[in-house]
């Protein structure tokens, strides 16, 4: 059963936000613009997504539930090739291709086959299970998409030893390659080795607050858990193939102009 | 015979010209030493010869053949660049004289150890090297080292970057010969600004202002 929060309790909750601003104000600790940044953008957005999920499960459209599903992507890949630095046209659009594939995949898998949702399209499941495999993956492929770009740029004297023994760009990178793809992975298995132990995943944690038996909040978290790693994995692989392809050349070689644009971090 | 031919080639980096319009052949049998002040395109000249740069202009031919019409991974190991800044990739001194026969599209058999252990000798480094940790060697051994690896491969063409930069005198002077005790490759051209290993060439050329040219030899 699910306990709604009063107007009071929203408003105590922001007694809360001006404890932290106080004391920082008074410490002169220099921290206050971005403490009321946040605190807004996080309301507005969270109040926003709020009013268009009321209308969205009023509608259970599997067209408007596509369109949503693609604009999440959308925003996902952009988001991916700004954090990483790798602007280059081509690259989004491989992302934007990897997202939909990889997470899509996962995501109709997980709704129809594990949780058995019918509708597939039904925006209670749909939008939020969207929202954690999209968000990982995207998270996943930030760091494999940087670390490749940044291993191709930075080794190329082991590529090019490499190609002069006869290796092609897939062995001449095979090791870089192999880190950014564990770099992607790492986050989601630390997360998934210390959770329950070292904390209550949120999902789980929101389930339970709803009133759901622990036990079936547990499957859950462990199916889903599950499905966020494959959606990772995939994705992140798929990036990094269309990466691999995209910075190097016919000749299996770097295309070294790429790198040239600007120094990055 | 000649080996490589050049026909009008320029190289040009970044708007830079570095070679204008050169024609030259490179014969069988034939010990090739070039020169020159650093920074005017050396090691991209070596490049050429296994495409791992290519000319702006002009053509290039191996045996008669263009060289785009060979494949660009089968002719690198048949034309080896050993870059003047050695790389080990590891762990183990033995797994990287191995690494060529491990990429699997070429199915060539990894020679024993008995052979490996053969070309270390000849380049000075005692038979237990072969089990010790690449990261942890000097760099003269792992100039040796990296040549070996070459060599092994048995190339046809050997392209050497400043190849004695981290050797003494006693390894530079007797270098050349120790190639050929492990493989004798049909063309070996060299960078060295070393008057003895220059000398040791059938033919010097000097690269400057842009062009190649002929040095008399000193002996």
């Amino acid at each position: 059963m699910t306990v709604d929060i009063s107007p009071l309790g929203m408003i105590l909750a922001y007694v809360l936000f001006f404890l932290v601003f106080l004391l920082s104000h008074i410490n002169r600790l220099e921290i206050n613009r971005d403490l009321i940044i946040s605190t807004v953008r996080m309301s507005l957005q969270l109040f926003l997504i709020g009013g268009i999920l009321i209308y969205i499960f009023e509608l259970e459209s599997p067209l408007i539930i596509t369109a949503v599903f693609l604009v999440m992507v959308f925003f996902g890949a952009w988001t991916i090739m700004e954090r990483s630095g790798v602007t280059f046209l081509p690259i989004f659009f491989s992302l934007f291709f990897s997202l939909i594939l990889g997470s899509g995949f996962v995501l109709i898998f997980y709704l129809l086959l594990v949780v058995g949702v019918s509708p597939w399209y039904d925006p209670q499941f749909f939008i939020p299970l969207a929202g954690m495999i999209i968000g990982n993956s995207m998270n996943g492929s930030t760091l494999a998409v940087e670390r490749f770009f940044n291993g191709v740029r930075d080794n190329r004297l082991e590529i090019e030893t490499r190609a002069t023994l006869g290796a092609n760009a897939r062995e001449a990178s095979l090791k870089i390659f192999k880190q950014a793809y564990r770099a992607a992975l790492l986050p989601t298995l630390s997360s998934m080795t210390g959770m329950g132990i070292v904390f209550l995943p949120g999902m789980m944690t929101g389930q339970i607050l709803g009133g759901t038996p622990p036990l079936i909040a547990i499957k859950y978290q462990i199916t889903i858990m599950l499905g966020i790693l494959a959606s990772v994995a995939l994705c992140s692989l798929l990036v990094l193939f269309f990466e691999r392809r995209f910075l190097f050349s016919s000749l299996d070689l770097p295309r070294y102009h790429l790198f040239d644009k600007k120094p990055r971090g | 015979m000649s080996l490589f031919r050049f026909q009008d080639v320029s190289i040009i980096i970044n708007q830079q010209a570095i070679l204008e319009e050169t024609t030259m052949q490179f014969r069988e049998n034939e010990i090739v030493g070039i020169s020159g002040p650093s920074g005017t395109g050396k090691t991209t000249f070596l490049k050429i010869f296994n495409r791992l740069w290519e000319p702006s202009s002009g053509r290039v031919y191996y045996q008669d053949q263009l060289l785009e019409n060979y494949d660009h991974t089968c002719l690198r190991r048949e034309v080896i660049l050993l870059f003047q800044e050695p790389l080990l990739f590891g762990p183990r001194v033995r797994d990287d004289l191995l690494y060529p026969f491990t990429l699997p599209r070429f199915q060539e058999k990894p020679p024993p150890d008995k052979t490996l252990i053969q070309a270390l000798e000849i380049m000075e480094l005692a038979p237990s090297f072969i089990d010790k940790n690449s990261s942890e060697l000097s760099g003269g051994e792992k100039q040796r080292i990296a040549l070996a690896r070459s060599l092994l491969l048995q190339p046809r063409v050997l392209l050497l970057d400043e190849p004695t930069s981290a050797l003494d005198q006693e390894l530079t002077s007797s270098l050349l010969d120790r190639i050929k005790a492990i493989h004798n490759p049909s063309l070996m051209i060299f960078i060295s600004h070393d008057p003895e290993l220059l000398n040791q060439a059938d033919v010097h050329y000097h690269l400057e202002n842009r062009r190649l040219q002929k040095r008399r030899l000193l002996s």
